[in-house]
């Protein structure tokens, strides 16, 4: 037996002995190698990837002669606020950006407040049903919005929750109507206090996912000293979720703020971002016509790479603050599948 | 004495148990109410649309019951949809082997330890934040429209010259549009990747480090490593991943030039000039049952090993 452990422990030395040649040998080498190839293949990708927003910052300040000159590669000969002139003519900006707080912004923020509170029940606490809810919420998830958004048009026209506000108005003879929310703000923001609005089932299954990772003890600690479930959610819960809060935020007024589907199928009298830069280049075209704006409708596109860089500049910003919390809250989220 | 306790214990256990579902409840009861009004209420009404010519008026919409013709209208007049459909699983199906394969190439490469990688991962998820938007649609395409071949060829193309390059470089067009093409395919995959690469990258640091470092001392090479830990502690991520992408790639927009045009189509079916709300609501459902059987597929043939490997 000691023999067979000695001459094991020979073996070791021998195989450490041989490892150690083979890593200065081979592998130093191979290593450097593999470290090259990583950096080529890394700043090709990066580069495919940031080959858009370099356009647009190429373009934007390009005078529109420029556009087409071939000698203008990236950098333009002189630069000029021109093509940024032009698209406050076309898009009242202001008022789009209030529009985009209130249609997308809000709604978003609140989806992520009322998805933790759902979650927490949903991953903390036994109750009948439970397992079909969150079957449920990940149904809600695959529906395509295509499939429900006829009826719900025709649920936003007429606002008559289960009956109830017909009811209302019939009793109090007309006094309260049944409302229309076509073209109002809430028909994003009523979905998202009901933690139902525009992608709301993922971020109750982020949640879901963080709230099954965090320590019992947490709960159980708050209830014996006194607390109730809502006051343990707030006081105690909340506080720990400042990563993966801060991911889903900017998930989230990321999502809302470039959803075009809802602004357009149900609001449609007000512009949001996403809305008015789809109309954009046919406003420019009713300008051209006018005589204002480009001389030439193909080299507008200039004035359309100013626009699309006024509208994400904002979340650029929003990522380059939350994008350290991005990171690390989503790796620590527990998300390790169903 | 001591009977009396553990009754006492149950009791006690039960009523907690109770207060702990009426808590339970009081969470949950937002999203029970939404999901009845804005989810399920309008749900099985389009579904029952499927059977209805429906017209909007002001007091709303006014089915009248058809049986099956939209159904028919659906698959034996209208000419576009079974191929737009089969053109949408072949999309999902390309974007979900070369996405699952190329956020897990990427992801590997940012989980190693490396000068700069924080750099290099703000940028890699960039795309979460610039690629779900119209106005990346719209760029795209009105690059497309200055005339250079495909959108995406052109927009990557266009000022760099690179094709014009290639080709003076000698090598025949069929080769270039081919070598553009790849690139291409790159680069639409890789904005599509983001959620992807972050959830790889989630999973790859949960494995334990100790458990490289075993298999490295018992002398397993870079490969193996990676086949035989790497991939099975990450399986779940994979399924997830799969998932996501799945339903990610069915309910995006292409744009006019390629990628799925099933979306748009069911919605200008219903609210374009046509106003067939019955017929529209048809494709959804046909769609989204089409959506079901291969998530189906993906959980019989994935998810099922997926926990086989877990336990």
């Amino acid at each position: 037996m000691k023999k067979i452990k000695n001459h094991l422990e020979h073996m070791d030395k021998v195989k450490l002995r041989e490892d150690l040649v083979h890593y200065v040998r081979v592998k130093k080498p191979t290593k450097k190698l593999w470290s090259l190839v990583r950096h080529i293949l890394l700043i090709g990708i990066s580069f495919i990837i940031l080959y858009p927003i370099m356009f647009m910052l190429s373009n934007a300040f390009k005078p529109v002669e420029q556009y087409y000159d071939p000698s203008v590669i990236w950098i333009p000969k002189a630069f000029t606020f021109a093509n940024f002139a032009v698209v406050l003519m076309v898009i009242d900006f202001a008022k789009v950006l209030w529009n985009t707080v209130v249609i997308a912004i809000l709604p978003a923020l609140i989806q992520t407040a009322v998805s933790m509170y759902v979650a927490y029940g949903l991953a903390r606490f036994n109750f009948k049903g439970r397992k079909l809810i969150v079957a449920l919420v990940i149904l809600t998830v695959i529906v395509p919005q295509q499939t429900i958004s006829t009826s719900l048009y025709a649920s936003y026209r007429n606002m008559d929750i289960f009956g109830l506000i017909g009811w209302l108005s019939q009793v109090t003879g007309g006094a309260i109507k049944v409302p229309n929310l076509i073209g109002t703000p809430w028909v994003t923001i009523l979905p998202s206090l009901l933690s139902v609005g525009f992608k709301g089932g993922l971020y109750i299954f982020i949640y879901l996912q963080f709230f099954s990772g965090i320590p019992k003890e947490l709960q159980e600690a708050a209830s014996i000293d006194g607390c109730g479930p809502i006051k343990t959610f707030l006081k105690i819960i909340v506080p720990t979720t400042k990563n993966i809060t801060l991911s889903v935020i900017l998930l989230s007024v990321v999502w809302n703020w470039n959803d075009y589907y809802t602004p357009a199928m149900f609001i449609r009298t007000k512009d949001t971002i996403s809305t008015a830069m789809a109309g954009f280049q046919t406003q420019l075209e009713n300008l051209h016509n006018l005589g204002i704006g480009a001389e030439n409708i193909q080299t507008a596109n200039t004035q359309i790479q100013a626009a699309a860089l006024m509208s994400i500049i904002p979340l650029v910003i929003l990522y380059v603050i939350l994008q350290k919390y991005f990171a690390e809250g989503i790796e620590n989220s527990g998300l390790t599948g169903f | 004495m001591e009977t009396k306790a553990i009754t006492n214990k149950r009791k006690r256990r039960s009523s907690l148990s109770k207060k702990q579902g009426r808590a339970g409840y009081l969470f949950v009861f937002p999203w029970i109410i939404g999901f009845l009004f804005f989810f399920l209420k309008p749900f099985v009404e389009s579904f029952w649309f499927t059977f209805n010519d429906v017209t909007m008026q002001a007091q709303g919409l006014t089915p009248k019951f058809i049986g099956l013709n939209n159904y028919k209208y659906l698959f034996v007049e209208h000419t576009t949809y079974i191929p737009m459909l089969t053109a949408a699983i072949q999309n999902m199906l390309s974007e979900v082997v070369i996405i699952t394969m190329l956020s897990l190439f990427i992801a590997t490469l940012l989980n190693q330890k490396f000068g700069g990688r924080t750099i290099y991962r703000a940028i890699f998820f960039l795309p979460i934040i610039l690629t779900s938007g119209v106005v990346f649609t719209m760029m795209s395409s009105v690059v497309g429209n200055s005339g250079l071949g495909s959108t995406d060829n052109a927009y990557l193309f266009q000022s760099t010259g690179l094709i014009d390059l290639l080709l003076q470089g000698g090598l025949s067009p069929a080769t270039v549009s081919r070598i553009s093409g790849v690139v291409d395919s790159i680069f639409s995959m890789a904005t599509k990747s983001g959620v992807q690469i972050l959830l790889f990258l989630s999973g790859l640091q949960k494995i334990p480090a100790d458990a490289y470092e075993a298999a490295q001392i018992e002398g397993a090479s870079r490969w193996d490593i990676f086949w035989k830990i790497t991939i099975p502690r990450i399986s779940p991520i994979i399924f997830l991943n799969i998932v996501y992408t799945i339903i990610d790639s069915f309910t995006s927009y292409g744009t006019s030039s390629g990628g799925n045009q099933m979306m748009m189509a069911i919605q200008s079916m219903g609210f374009g000039k046509t106003m067939k709300f019955g017929v529209s609501a048809a494709m959804a459902w046909v769609y989204f049952l089409v959506i079901v059987i291969i998530l189906l597929f993906a959980y019989l043939i994935i998810g099922r090993k997926v926990s086989k490997i877990e336990s």
